[in-house]
């Protein structure tokens, strides 16, 4: 099929190593405690934003192009991009709130690896939509369950910290001056997870009314939709081990670390599960 | 009597506890695990087959092929609504002075040891200071209290009380969708129905039982539309329906895949289609287009003909007669070659033949070894919509949940109550102010907030 978009998938992968180029800047600030890398890397980093932004806004320029015209979330390559994106965009916001990079050097590698793992999956040429795809409440739908996951993802870095810190004494010995107080990566996770919680819960609330529009039926148990509420159970139970059993620091990083694999699960494993049709035959 | 109440005091213990809650959502969650791993409602001899005898046994005493309606996965979801309710209520009752106070609460020995808290020192007297803060705090809070007591000079003030509501209104949500679902299972149904372009139909086959069920009205297929892309991927089914009551057109309206007829508390979806296989009513009066293919020329020639029409065959060879349509048609007695017309020819020279054209084998005529070859080149194809019926009462209930739990969240997530105590010491000769900040959550945010407050009211003094 001809409908490869040529301009967009260069720059977005220009902005693959853009973001490779700011996680090297992130660590190095980190480790050497070198502010000037910290700064240029924030930089760095709004540049990528950016570009990302440019890449995903020209490839729906280019759908309609190619008279195809639908917004860039259609595919697992479109939907990681995107992702990237947010990820990028909130975690920014944190920064700067924070006034700390330290984040910086957990945060943007996963945005290169989310980038990089897009890159090499098989479709990105521009398809058609098929009937069912054809809804505003699918955008609606993608769009704040990936703002959601983004919000885990973050938490999921940052309960990573908490772990590097609290338990491997011996790096933690050397980077404990490095590394944000317990409490403040305690209380950033716990805000990461309310702010993914609300939008994992308005993404599977939209993405009920989209199935109920489209076939009539709000929620039918298919393994994506299950994992999503399995997700949102076990983030459900961080909150209330949180603000009613007074649960903090190492057992809610757990829960989150364990929460963002459901999360990972939910997007990429439930391909992988028995479908419908496997043992048929 | 008394045992009666010591039960129920347990009972209400145990429901109203949180570890409770904690162990159920857990329990939800890993038991709706093993559905995704176990496809769902298949037909019980693809299980035998996957599972062997002893599995497949095991996971269907365990009710593991339609787990999520399974006996135990019921009972646990009504756990957790009874945990939910006699929760909510229990906290609530204890809230409820705090939510709902004749005046607002100042809890001294909380603010006291709250980690929120900041101070500075001022030269002004202090009354002028009363003066100066009170209005700045009664811009920022809802409710401020001042106190001049003897050698005491405070002022209280609040904001965000309701948001202590938030959570009683997530918890409201997450019944009503229980409810919802609930209430969709047991009194609503999944049918489907397929009417050819033209018909009517006023009868449904339930999906899980293959019952079939009067809709006390009929849905009329006028015309169906199936559009491609280039790529030759569907691009848009169409329908156009009309309601049919009592002999009465009610309603028409086409619907495609996103957009839902309703009607009469049901909901008609664009589902599938497919060719109809037509009968003789239907080519009555309609033309049908029919390939000639010249033995000894080679050339093809397109002639159109209704049933009953006789015309000239191509190349001055005879008379066509197109005579007849059958839906089936045994060739030899034996084999079905499904829908045919039948035609006589007659040639200029020669003995009249019956020819055989099906619809479905372009090179039947082949065999008959005559001048031509004849097949139908095309005719106007009847679809058959294929549409699904779904009645859930269950919908608004459900819809109502999941508004309640965005503003439920929004409230508890963004929204908190806050509370400060201002002090206003002396010191020898200036003043020492003391704000202290206390909330039901977010306590760094409070530290922070007070910090700030702090901040601006030194700044109200230069
Ligand atoms: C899946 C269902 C549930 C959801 C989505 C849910 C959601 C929430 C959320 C988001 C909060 C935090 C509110 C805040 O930030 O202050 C909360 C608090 C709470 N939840 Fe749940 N909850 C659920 C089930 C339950 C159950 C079954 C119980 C029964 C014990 C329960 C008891 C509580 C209590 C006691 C609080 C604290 C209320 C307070 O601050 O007074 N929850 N819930």
């Amino acid at each position: 099929m001809g409908n490869e978009p040529i301009y967009s998938s260069m720059v977005l992968s220009v902005i693959t190593f853009v973001y490779f180029l700011s996680a090297v800047l992130y660590i190095v600030s980190w480790i050497f405690k070198n502010g000037r890398a910290g700064r240029i890397a924030t930089w760095v980093t709004v540049a990528a934003a950016i570009g990302n932004s440019a890449g995903i806004l020209l490839r729906w320029v280019e759908s309609y192009n190619y008279g195809l015209g639908h917004a860039p979330l259609s595919n697992m390559y479109e939907s990681l991009i995107f992702f990237g994106l947010v990820v990028t965009v909130i975690y920014l916001f944190v920064e700067f709130k924070y006034q700390s990079r330290i984040i910086g050097a957990f945060v943007t590698p996963m945005v290169f690896l989310i980038m990089a793992y897009a890159a090499l999956s098989p479709n990105q040429g521009i398809k058609p939509l098929v009937p069912a795809l054809k809804s505003n409440w699918l955008i609606a739908h993608v769009v704040t369950c990936f703002l959601g996951y983004a919000g885990f993802a973050i938490a999921f870095g940052v309960s990573l910290m908490y772990m590097v810190k609290n338990y491997l004494p011996a790096i933690a010995g050397k980077l404990s001056g490095i590394l944000p107080q317990s409490d403040i990566l305690d209380d950033l996770t716990h805000r990461m997870v309310m702010f993914g919680f609300l939008f994992l819960s308005i993404g599977i609330i939209t993405g009920s009314v989209w199935a109920n529009s489209a076939w009539g039926s709000y929620w039918s148990w298919d393994p994506k939709e299950t994992w999503s509420l399995i997700t949102w159970l076990i983030y459900s139970f961080l909150l209330h081990a949180r603000l009613m059993r007074g649960w903090t620091g190492s057992r809610i990083a757990y829960i989150s670390i364990i929460g963002f694999m459901a999360v990972l699960f939910t997007f990429f494993g439930v391909n992988y599960l028995p479908g419908l049709h496997s043992y048929a035959k | 009597m008394n045992s009666i109440k010591l039960i129920f005091n347990d009972l209400w213990k145990f429901f109203a506890s949180v570890k409770l809650s904690v162990i159920l959502l857990l329990s939800i969650a890993s038991s709706s695990v093993i559905g995704t791993f176990i496809p769902q409602n298949k037909p019980l001899d693809d299980y035998f087959h996957t599972y062997g005898e002893r599995l497949f046994t095991l996971f269907y005493r365990l009710g593991f092929f339609d787990l999520y309606h399974s006996r135990w996965f019921t009972f646990l979801l009504i756990l957790l609504t009874i945990n939910i309710i006699i929760c909510s209520i229990d906290r609530f009752k204890k809230n409820y002075k705090i939510i709902f106070p004749k005046t607002p609460l100042f809890p001294d020995s909380l603010f006291q040891k709250s980690r929120a808290q900041a101070s500075f020192e001022v030269e002004s007297p202090r009354n002028t200071l009363m003066e100066r803060y009170e209005p700045y705090i009664r811009r920022r809070f809802k409710f401020v209290k001042c106190l001049k007591e003897g050698d005491s000079y405070r002022i209280y003030a609040e904001k965000g009380r309701w948001s202590r509501l938030g959570v009683y209104i997530i918890h409201l949500s997450v019944l009503l969708l229980l409810f919802g679902g609930l209430l969709g299972g047991v009194m609503g149904f999944r049918a489907f129905m397929m009417i050819p372009e033209g018909e009517s139909r006023g009868v449904a086959k339930i999906m899980k039982t293959g019952e079939e069920i009067s809709l006390g009205f009929d849905i009329r297929c006028n015309d169906f539309h199936v559009g491609f892309y280039e790529t030759g991927q569907p691009e848009e089914f169409r329908s156009s329906l009309t309601v049919v009551e009592d002999g009465k057109e009610v309603l028409t309206r086409s619907i495609i895949v996103n957009d839902p007829l309703r009607y009469k508390g049901l909901s008609f979806y664009q589902s599938s289609y497919r060719p109809d296989t037509p009968d003789a009513e239907y080519f009555k009066d309609r033309e049908i287009s029919l390939k000639f293919k010249m033995k000894d020329s080679g050339f093809e020639y397109v002639e159109k003909a209704k049933i009953g029409d006789a015309v000239e065959a191509p190349e001055n060879t005879g008379t066509f007669i197109l005579k007849d349509y059958r839906s089936g048609f045994l060739f030899g007695g034996v084999r079905d070659i499904g829908p045919c017309f039948i035609a006589d020819f007659v040639p200029d020279q020669g003995e009249a033949v019956e020819i055989v054209i099906p619809l479905q084998h372009p090179r039947f005529d082949h065999m008959r070894g005559g001048d031509f070859i004849v097949s139908v080149e095309d005719f106007e194809q009847r679809y058959m919509t294929g549409l699904q019926i779904t009645k859930d009462p269950g919908v608004p209930v459900v819809y109502a949940g999941f508004i309640i739990m965005i503003a439920g969240f929004i409230i508890t997530f963004f929204v908190f109550h806050q509370r400060i105590r201002l002090d206003i010491l002396d010191e020898g000769a200036h003043r020492r102010i003391i704000v202290f900040g206390l909330s039901n959550k977010h306590e760094t945010g409070m530290v922070l907030n007070i910090k700030n407050l702090a901040e601006k009211l030194e700044r109200l003094d230069q």
